[in-house]
């Protein structure tokens, strides 16, 4: 029949993070917005427009008349800078320590 | 390594945005390469702190578009004029775009292909696009909305329904539910990149986000009954089965004349981006529908309440079109008052017979007057007694009341849909007008009886705020669900059958009475028998109608494609909402169901949920 796998049973770990993730996730809050204004204009309004206003790729498309593959890659180069720039700014092991407390 | 060349898709990929063609090849990369899964790993954090910070954010900066906003709103509001500021904008993304074809077709072959894919876009999305721009255009704060740094959306607590034991309970009740609102607020959280809370996921607002294909209906009755039965996805043991209604449908010709009132939140609250101004772009679909024969009027209320435009007949389109450009927000909330008069304007411009209709559109923040939820709730019960029927739709976020919003709907005798963007405003405006306006039945109640002899214990798959007591079912002034032309009505119970073990809470027995065994009239072999009652329109007799369901012992695999996708977003539902009760439920065995169930799927919403699905995986729902 349908392919299940077990996975749904267990998935209740604990999610709470730990007071070190706590302060280190306050540490890095505002660090993102920093970064992302020093991105170039349109990459920072596609951002916007999927993040904040939550449009998919076709709307962002409709709205500032690119085509849907220059939306994915301003975003994608966009998303790429701000990651490379967090490891940068945070530290390498950043990303192990946001992915347990996310 | 080939991560280079691949980078681009693995965001798309993170973002649920990859084409499904794209998808097996990124997942086959994922499983073979560590350094890939890190990739998308860290794309998603990165991600993610970028919702929340942009959620959070307070008082950002001016960006380039919001300079440009600004120069827009100290020109006059002309909606025919080429604006200057909206040519540079062109210019600017002109430059933009020829630097980003260069380099995507310097680095990225792959995606100059989809180029030429995008290019053959059709002549609706074409369209579409230039609604949305001049959507876009018009409105201010389109590229940069203020959120609040505080979220205060408000959910409705909503506890799963538990199995019960047939022999204690044999009947099951509860109103129908048209209401989308859920769909729509679950598709905005993530796209966000957020994992809606379990409280805003209803999952009959899910289910009944669907179109079905059921049968029309055939006789006296205004709608079609069908039960189909098969066994459970999530649980090889249980059966699961299948109560879908159908509504008569009213082609465009046919509809009856409608006297609307729109009623409009203007409130300070509602100036963000994704409120008035998708409000209007909204009533605008909405007024390209209508003909000499219809009648509009529009009401705002604020921190003061008014009407802005006496009832107009339908064709004076430039009038209306006008009254709508001229809306703008500012002030407090007081809602209790624009309902008064709504309703009043509503009632002076009755047509017998016709769509008679009150439309809301707010956030649904009332702050001033009334605003104990009861005391707003008896409001529109009494005002229901005059026979207009109340359609609500909420807008926006960080904000959106959906409890009080939806039983204003409940009581009001309407619905309730949540907009969240132009192609839902289209769905409910245009494509589905007639469901939306036109209510060919209301007070709809369901009652099931279940034969002990054929299921142990059986339970109803949400509609939680929907139940009623068995003793509400014959009782005709207990208030239940509308049924508007067109709309299909989906509920699923999950059933335990003889034999197979139910996990049920125990309860002690009787001090003063024994519990005597149900003992079978006759030995049946129908499993249920499901019983409705509605009302016509304008009349206060409700009508009867039963049919009596066997189980044919289908199994899953033999079910229609209905079942299985309505079936598959039921699981999903669960799924979100993390319920005890999803058994083996996993987004993967979903996405599989909701493939199979896809159908014919004309305009593309089934796809649409595919995607959902995607997009569930990527912001981390397991």
């Amino acid at each position: 029949m349908i392919a299940l796998d077990e996975s749904g049973f267990d998935a209740q770990t604990d999610r709470e993070p730990s007071p070190a993730t706590l302060a280190e996730r306050h540490d890095s809050t505002g660090l993102v917005l920093r970064l992302l204004k020093n991105l170039p204009l349109n990459q920072q309004e596609v951002i916007r427009l999927k993040f904040q206003n939550g449009l998919s790729y076709e709307e962002i498309s409709r709205v500032t008349h690119l085509t849907k593959s220059n939306v994915g890659f301003l975003l994608h180069t966009a998303i790429k800078a701000l990651r490379q720039r967090l490891k940068a700014e945070a530290g390498a092991t950043f990303f192990n320590a946001e992915r347990r407390s996310l | 390594m080939k991560l280079n060349t691949d980078e681009s898709k693995l965001t798309a990929f993170a973002l649920g945005e990859l084409p499904p063609a794209d998808c097996a090849e990124v997942e086959k990369l994922l499983a073979d390469s560590p350094e890939a899964r890190a990739v998308v790993e860290e794309i998603r954090t990165t991600v993610a702190l970028l919702s929340n910070e942009l959620a959070a954010e307070s008082s950002p900066s001016l960006t380039m578009a919001q300079q440009m906003a600004v120069k827009r709103r100290s020109q006059p509001n002309e909606i025919t004029e080429k604006e200057n500021p909206f040519l540079s904008r062109l210019l600017f993304y002109g430059f933009a775009s020829v630097v980003c074809v260069v380099l995507a077709g310097m680095f990225l072959p792959a995606l100059s292909r989809s180029k030429s894919r995008s290019q053959r876009a059709s002549m609706a999305s074409q369209l579409r696009m230039m609604q949305i721009a001049q959507f876009a255009r018009e409105t201010p704060g389109y590229f940069h909305s203020p959120t609040s740094a505080f979220n205060t959306e408000a959910y409705n607590h909503i506890q799963d329904n538990p199995f019960l034991a047939v022999t204690q309970n044999p009947l099951s009740t509860f109103s129908i539910d048209v209401d989308t609102a859920s769909y729509a607020n679950v598709r905005r959280f993530l796209s966000l990149g957020q994992r809606p809370p379990p409280d805003a996921v209803r999952i009959e607002e899910l289910v009944n986000y669907f179109s079905y294909d059921y049968p029309q209906p055939q006789g006296e009755h205004p709608f079609s009954v069908n039960v189909e039965i098969a066994s459970c996805p999530w649980n090889a043991q249980h059966r699961l089965a299948r109560i879908g209604l159908k509504g008569r449908e009213v082609p465009p010709a046919q509809r009856p004349e409608c006297n609307l009132v729109f009623l409009i939140d203007v409130s300070g609250s509602m100036s963000d981006a994704n409120k008035l101004p998708l409000v209007k772009q909204a009533l605008r679909l909405l007024v390209e529908q209508l003909s000499e024969r219809d009648k509009v009027s529009m009401v705002v209320y604020a921190s003061a309440s008014g009407e802005v435009l006496p009832a107009t007949p339908g064709n004076e389109k430039r009038t209306i079109l006008q009254a709508i450009d001229r809306l703008e927000s500012g002030g407090s909330t007081h809602g209790s008052g624009g309902i008064q008069l709504a309703y009043a304007a509503a009632v002076r411009h009755y047509i017998q017979g016709g769509a008679n209709r009150v439309i809301l559109c707010t956030d649904g923040d009332f702050n001033v007057g009334v605003t104990s939820p009861g005391d707003l709730i008896r409001l529109i019960r009494e005002k229901a007694q005059s026979g207009v029927f109340l359609s609500v739709f909420g807008f926006g976020m960080g904000n959106l009341k959906d409890g009080t919003l939806e039983q204003l709907a409940d009581r009001g005798n309407g619905s309730y849909g949540y907009v969240d963007n132009l192609d839902e405003a289209r769905k409910l405006f245009v494509e589905q007008l007639s469901g939306t306006l036109v209510t060919i039945a209301k007070d709809v109640k369901i009652q099931v009886e279940f034969n002990p002899a054929q299921t142990v214990a059986y339970r109803l798959i949400g509609y939680e705020n929907r139940l009623l007591l068995k003793e509400d079912f014959n009782d005709d002034t207990k208030d239940a669900g509308e049924i508007g032309a067109g709309h299909t009505v989906t509920a699923f119970y999950e059933i335990v059958p003889p034999g197979k073990e139910a996990k049920l809470p125990d309860v002690d027995p009787l001090k003063y009475q024994t519990a005597t065994a149900s003992v079978p009239t006759h030995a049946s072999s129908e499993l249920l028998t499901a019983k409705l009652r509605y009302k016509l329109p304008e009349g206060d007799t409700s009508r009867l109608i039963e049919v009596a369901v066997s189980d044919d012992g289908r199994a899953y695999a033999e079910a229609s494609s209905d079942f299985k996708f309505a079936s598959a977003v039921a699981g999903f539902g669960m799924i979100l909402r993390d319920s005890q009760h999803r058994g083996k439920a996993t987004l993967d065995a979903i996405q599989q169901l909701a493939k199979e169930g896809k159908g014919h799927d004309t305009i593309g919403y089934r796809a649409e949920f595919l995607q959902l699905i995607r997009q569930a995986k990527s912001v981390g729902v397991k």
